[in-house]
């Protein structure tokens, strides 16, 4: 009888949670929800580096330069002004007045301390300090920070969000170290994902893993007061779900749809699509080492390659507002040459220079694709579309799809022959793009080692160091140019990126540093 | 005596069952041709040798097969899952807060399931050959055949878009605060501190996942019943039992019933079991926080620690599953002797 009266009450909830139109709770004005792809392991803005975290830490944790609308050089944020010396000596002379949002004033302390755990850490971010040689708070507003080498990109660096200043006591009493152990005897992680401790327009409220990051407004924050008190990032995985929470205004923007779900929503006259430049790009790979690569490294087949895609095709895979950039420097970095015409591709000339190679009727190979989907593009659809444009020329392929971790080793080990791949970059600079060059770490995944091409990798020397633009300009240039004529790498598509918000917002803009300055959003 | 000595002894062979999975999972899954730190470690990071060898070091990775196999045993044997490496963190907690919304969603699957199921075989196999019975078969059929995420995508778009009759993915609604954490399964945390506002939100978030889910199970138990219950009917004693007049519903209810359900408690198990170790698919497009997103997400970072934890977790139910239906045998037949 108890079972019955028990299996009752369930049935009697069941229907009665389907009885009627369900009533989901609206967000209020000062309040904007945005559906993502949770792909955050930790907050700590010291060892966080996955590609959409940012966005979150970037609201939290301000750095002492930031860069504006655009990329190109970041501005003083923390910081009245500051001074460089001798290429490698910058001097940072912090505002007056900032407080954090613990309510401790901001000190050069908290930034020697701020970079000296980063470097330590050891962690993902870890690299992009490892040019510092050292820090000192010559006093309380003071800070000087010397590079072991000259690094033109090192304003961009600081201006990531791995370098949000933390206030340094109130991590340190919660397990926090910064010096050369730092890598084992840090223990503030944990801390760091239930608190936040930055200067940034918002505090985190809450984070709850695979589901929700809620971020109030910063009450101590320095800066213009944020339109919106609260800010909830749900996790929604799926893009079809994201695509109908957005249509129905169970969220305000969804963060993550691709071309498929852009092309449904374009005639909603409450959505507004908000395309921009992305810096992500997806590419070939064709092995330098002949043991590897086969066919691939021989200099006539890449260039017969390059002359049998069709960019057309892959930039309507790809979506609205995607391009290809001559070689693997992204169109709006300094120095970029105009992209690659989309018409560009020539059957004939390909078949040609394939003769020209030594394989006059084609030949058999693979091509190997990770099963992810990067940007809205499936990479196994994009070796699918690669194996038809080749199939014309004669080379017939057979695509190897491959799982994440066991497509990553073989493309970290250098083992891949011919493959799609993808890139984001790490920091907003384009010296961040002089890892394709030979010798680098990109360059290595394709065993293009450093004495296979002296000019490239001079030319790559000298571009790292430069800090006079206009020279730096130039060195880029020839590189694209001297890239475009043969390396191991192919540029597919530079991936635009979407936003899709209700027609009711106002301020959102895709950032390729920060991907979305929260504090800008406005709901009407 | 015969029941607790048996309890005791399907307990002591639980832990040689665990200790197997354990090692055939540490096994296999380092047999991988991938390397936990090539997926784990920065591309920049992965040109310092010194960082890859504080990783390694960091989570033992450095040491022989054998002995990080022992390390993790040693710590298992304290209550000591170890560290997620993808996450950082215990992976007792990770699973602490993953697992609790599998269970309440395996937990309303299989009611859906054996509800409708067992409602379904029995009139199946009364209406023998019938249109009912044609239509029933159909629908399971339907339930086992169809593919669980595209079901779960028109679901999504009838029944929350299109409908609004049930809530959209996630497991409360936004600006929902999930109820104080008592069992941590929403609907009954929140009947447990009287807001009924929150049971419903979160019944209406369950439904749909636990509808699709549970139609596969469903399927299977429907024709299971059918087909036990019909060659049971065509017993001895049943024929017995109409001989003596009874009605044909105490005949099936008191007679035929509960043989029949031997089969059927199996599936039930086994069904259940299934759904206790997640399913990537729907609770990606429900964006349900479960155990086989974290599995997922463990397995393709080659995170051992967590992949093993989930392994153990999956064992465990499965094991424990079998042994309460072991015993419900006995409840139902009592000829079933634990000897």
């Amino acid at each position: 009888m108890r079972n019955g009266k028990l299996i009752l009450f369930i049935a009697a909830l069941l229907t009665l949670s389907l009885i009627g139109p369900v009533s989901t709770t609206m967000a209020a004005n000062d309040q904007i929800v945005i559906g993502w792809q949770q792909d955050t392991i930790t907050l700590d803005p010291g060892r966080a580096y996955e590609m959409y975290t940012n966005l979150i830490i970037a609201a939290l944790y301000d750095p002492l330069v930031k860069f504006g609308d655009s990329i190109d050089v970041p501005k003083p944020y923390l910081i009245t002004d500051y001074s460089v010396s001798d290429s490698k000596v910058y001097t940072f002379n912090l505002k007056p007045g900032i407080k954090f949002s613990t309510g401790n004033p901001l000190t050069a302390a908290d930034v020697k301390w701020t970079f000296e755990r980063l470097k330590h850490l050891k962690s993902n971010a870890s690299f992009l300090a490892k040019n510092i040689e050292n820090i000192k708070a010559v006093d309380a507003r003071t800070v000087v920070v010397t590079l072991a080498d000259p690094d033109a990109a090192f304003l961009s660096k600081i201006a990531t969000s791995s370098f949000g200043i933390l206030d340094s006591k109130r991590v340190r009493a919660n397990g926090g170290q910064a010096d050369t152990s730092a890598a084992e005897t840090d223990k503030a992680q944990t801390w760091l994902d239930t608190n936040s401790v930055g200067c940034g327009p918002y505090v985190l409220e809450k984070f709850s893993r695979d589901r929700e990051i809620i971020l109030v407004r910063n009450k101590t924050y320095h800066g213009p007061k944020p339109a919106a008190e609260k800010i909830v990032l749900r996790h929604i995985p799926d893009l079809s779900a994201q695509m109908l929470m957005v249509k129905k205004g169970d969220i305000d923007i969804a963060f993550n749809l691709g071309p498929e779900q852009v092309k449904l929503l374009k005639k909603d006259k409450q959505i507004k699509i908000l395309p921009s430049a992305g810096l992500s790009m997806t590419f070939l790979l064709m092995n330098q080492n002949p043991e590897v690569g086969g066919p691939f490294a021989n200099p006539h087949v890449r260039e017969a390659v390059k002359y049998a895609v069709d960019y057309k095709g892959l930039q309507m895979l790809a979506g609205d507002g995607s391009v290809t950039p001559l070689s693997v420097i992204q169109v709006g970095f300094l120095g970029a040459l105009p992209p690659r015409d989309p018409d560009f591709t020539n059957l004939d000339k390909a078949k040609e220079l394939l003769a020209k190679g030594g394989f006059p009727g084609g030949f058999k190979g693979t091509i190997s694709a990770i099963t992810y989907n990067f940007e809205g593009v499936d990479w196994v659809m994009v070796a699918e579309k690669i194996k038809n444009d080749l199939g014309k020329i004669g080379i017939e392929l057979t695509v190897k799809p491959q799982d994440f971790s066991v497509g990553l080793n073989d493309y970290r080990t250098g083992k891949w022959s011919f493959a799609v791949s993808g890139w984001g970059p790490d920091y907003p600079d384009v010296n961040n793009q002089l890892a394709f060059l030979p010798g680098n770490s990109v360059g290595l995944r394709a065993q293009w080692n450093a004495d296979s091409r002296p000019d490239l990798t001079a030319l790559g020397e000298k571009a790292m160091v430069e800090t006079d633009n206009v020279k730096r300009s130039a060195y880029i240039e020839n590189i694209q140019r001297l890239m475009d004529k043969d390396s191991p790498f192919l540029n597919l598509i530079q991936h635009p990126k979407q936003l899709v918000v209700r027609s009711n917002i106002d301020g959102a803009k895709w950032h390729e540093a920060y991907k979305l300055k929260l504090e800008k959003l406005v709901k009407k | 005596m015969g029941l607790l000595a048996y309890i005791a002894r399907r307990l002591i062979f639980l832990v040689f069952i665990l200790l197997g999975v354990s090692l055939m999972v540490f096994v296999i899954s380092h047999l991988v041709p991938g390397d936990p730190v090539l997926s784990l470690l920065s591309a920049r990071n992965l040109n310092n040798p010194e960082i890859i060898q504080a990783y390694r070091a960091k989570w033992g990775l450095d040491k022989p097969l054998h002995e990080q196999y022992l390390l993790y045993m040693e710590n298992l044997v304290h209550g000591d899952m170890g560290r997620s490496i993808r996450t950082n963190r215990p992976v007792l907690d990770d699973l602490l807060e993953f697992f609790p919304a599998t269970i309440e969603l395996a937990l309303l699957s299989i009611f859906i399931a054996v509800s409708a199921g067992l409602l379904f075989g029995i009139i199946s196999a009364i209406k023998r050959n019938s249109a009912t019975d044609q239509l029933l078969r159909s629908i399971s059929v339907l339930g086992v055949s169809t593919p669980s995420f595209w079901a779960a995508l028109v679901f999504l778009y009838v029944f929350y878009y299109q409908l609004g009759w049930a809530e959209g993915p996630g497991r409360l609604s936004t600006f929902i605060d999930p109820p104080l954490a008592v069992t941590r399964l929403f609907v009954v945390d929140a009947l447990l501190m009287g807001r009924w506002d929150i049971a419903r939100n979160a019944m209406g978030h369950l439904i749909l996942p636990a509808v699709i889910l549970g139609a596969f199970t469903m399927g299977l138990i429907t024709r299971t019943t059918r087909s036990s219950l019909l060659e049971v009917m065509s017993r001895a004693y049943v024929q017995t039992a109409r001989a003596k007049g009874l009605s044909e519903k105490l005949v099936i209810l008191r007679h035929a019933l509960g043989n029949a359900l031997i089969p059927v408690i199996t599936v039930i198990g086994l069904g259940f079991g299934n759904l206790l170790g997640g399913t990537v698919l729907v609770e990606t497009i429900f964006a349900w926080p479960g155990i086989g997103s974290y599995a997922y997400n463990s397995a393709t970072s080659l995170d051992f620690p967590a992949i093993i934890g989930v392994s153990l977790l999956i064992a465990f139910n499965y094991v424990c599953i079998n042994l309460f239906i072991d015993i419900l045998y006995g409840f139902i037949d009592p000829r079933v002797r634990y000897e």
